[in-house]
Parts: C-alpha cells; structure tokens; sequence
C-alpha cells in the first residue's frame, strides 16, 4: 500500500503554474486553490499542488533528533 | 483496538488529507473516497469495499497477503522505504539525512504515543520514541482514548487505542531512520 508523496520545494510561480523542485529534478504542477509562494514545500498530486508541508513538523523532528 | 476496515480507512483517509498520497488522485477523487471512508468511519455507512478495492488494486495486494492490521504495524515501514528509495534514486539510509525525506520517512510510517490530555476532536499526545509532543485529529466514531494510552497515529491523526507491544516494528524504523540521519 502506497501512501507516500515526497515533498518538493517551490521554486517558480507564475500564474496558476509552478515548478516544483526535488532535488533530482524539477517538475511542473498547478495551483487549483490555495495560496502559495516561492520556497513553500508542498505535495503534488496527479499534477495539483495539493499541500503545503508543515514545516513546524519538520522542525519538531529536527530538533528532537538533532539533541538526542 | 477498533475494526480492522475502520482502521484500514482511517489510515487511508489520513495519507489523503495529509497530502501524501501517491496515488495520483485528482482532487475530486481523493475527495471523493475521502468523503465515503469517513461516512463509514463515523456513522457506520457502508463499507467502502468497492472503492477499497479499487484502492488496494492500485496499490499492492499486501492487505490481503498479511492482514490489515499485520501490514499497518509491520509491513508498511517496507513498502515506505521502497517508495523513497524509487522518488529519490538514492539509498534509503542516505535519502533521510535529507529534512523533508526524514519528515516523509517518519510521519508516513506509523508511530506510537501515550496520551497527555485529550480534546473533544484531537488528543496531544508523546512520541514514545522521541518524546516530541503533538496533537493529533480524533476522527468521529472512532474509540476515545484516555490519558496515559499508548495509540498509534498517522500522519496528523489517531488511529487506535493500541499497546507498547505492537510498536516493535516502529521502534526499530525509528531508530534507524535515527541513526542514518546523524551519520
């Protein structure tokens, strides 16, 4: 069973168009609703940007892992 | 521990409202099955089966071979591990020193809490691994669990009222993703 999507980060925007960058390459993707910005890490599904990533969540882990 | 069919559409519905689904779901459609697994998990509608099927034909037959239950707590740290090795192209070891990966890596496989205060609609609750502190959605209709249970989440939700026993197979994911991110 699948349920994962990796995170990519947000690097152009234009219009309703946004690249989307994970490091081993770069993809695009449209915002169907939704406010977005350049350096926002999201997750895409069937081409739709679909969330922003928590990123207080990956801090928390960061920290608890990085001070253990 | 709840049913295993709730359990199993709870643990979808919460990879598709967290944005992790890889499924490649448009948004109606993931709305969609959203909206029937909850209707189950909450007023006991019917069951999904169909849609279910669907979903796991898309998927692997994993569910079937080992149990519901038997692939959420044990099998799925694997297929995790597999799917991040195949997005990034790297070694798994190595692709979770990467922050979003080790979030990813983490939060898609099951982890264990015990519960330190409970809310109508979300519980906080402890990692028993890292002791990191989150709160997690209480889906309708699904067991209330009390202060001081261990339960299993995934991603942003509860899942079930669930025993230190069964968190072998995270305890062992954890500490490795742990390892190879301080490496």
């Amino acid at each position: 069973m699948m349920c994962l999507a990796i995170p990519g980060k947000i690097i152009e925007i234009e219009g309703k168009k946004v690249v989307v960058d994970y490091g081993s390459e770069r993809r695009e993707a449209r915002i169907i609703k939704g406010e977005f910005a350049v350096g926002d890490f999201v997750t895409v599904a069937a081409g739709v940007v679909s969330e922003k990533v928590d990123e207080a969540q990956v801090a928390g882990w960061l920290k608890v892992l990085e001070n253990d | 521990m709840i049913d295993e069919r709730k359990l199993l559409c709870a643990f979808i519905y919460s990879a598709y409202d967290s944005g992790y689904c890889g499924l490649g779901l448009d948004d109606a459609a993931r709305k969609e099955d959203m909206n029937l697994f909850k209707r189950f998990i909450e007023f006991g509608g019917e069951y999904p089966e169909e849609r279910i099927r669907e979903t796991q034909g898309k998927m692997t037959s994993e569910v079937d071979n080992s149990g519901i239950r038997d692939y959420i707590y044990r099998g799925h740290y694997e297929v995790v591990e597999s799917r991040i090795v195949e997005a990034t192209g790297k070694d798994f070891d190595d692709a979770v020193k990467e922050p979003m990966i080790l979030h990813t890596a983490l939060s898609c496989g099951i982890n264990f809490y015990e519960v330190v205060s409970v809310g109508e609609q979300e519980i906080k609750a402890r990692h028993l691994f890292s002791g990191l502190e989150r709160n997690l959605v209480v889906l309708q209709g699904l067991q209330i669990p009390s202060l001081g249970d261990i339960v299993s989440g995934h991603w942003n939700y509860y899942l079930e009222i669930s025993d230190v026993e069964q968190s072998k197979s995270a305890r062992e994911f954890f500490e490795r993703v742990k390892a190879n991110f301080k490496s």
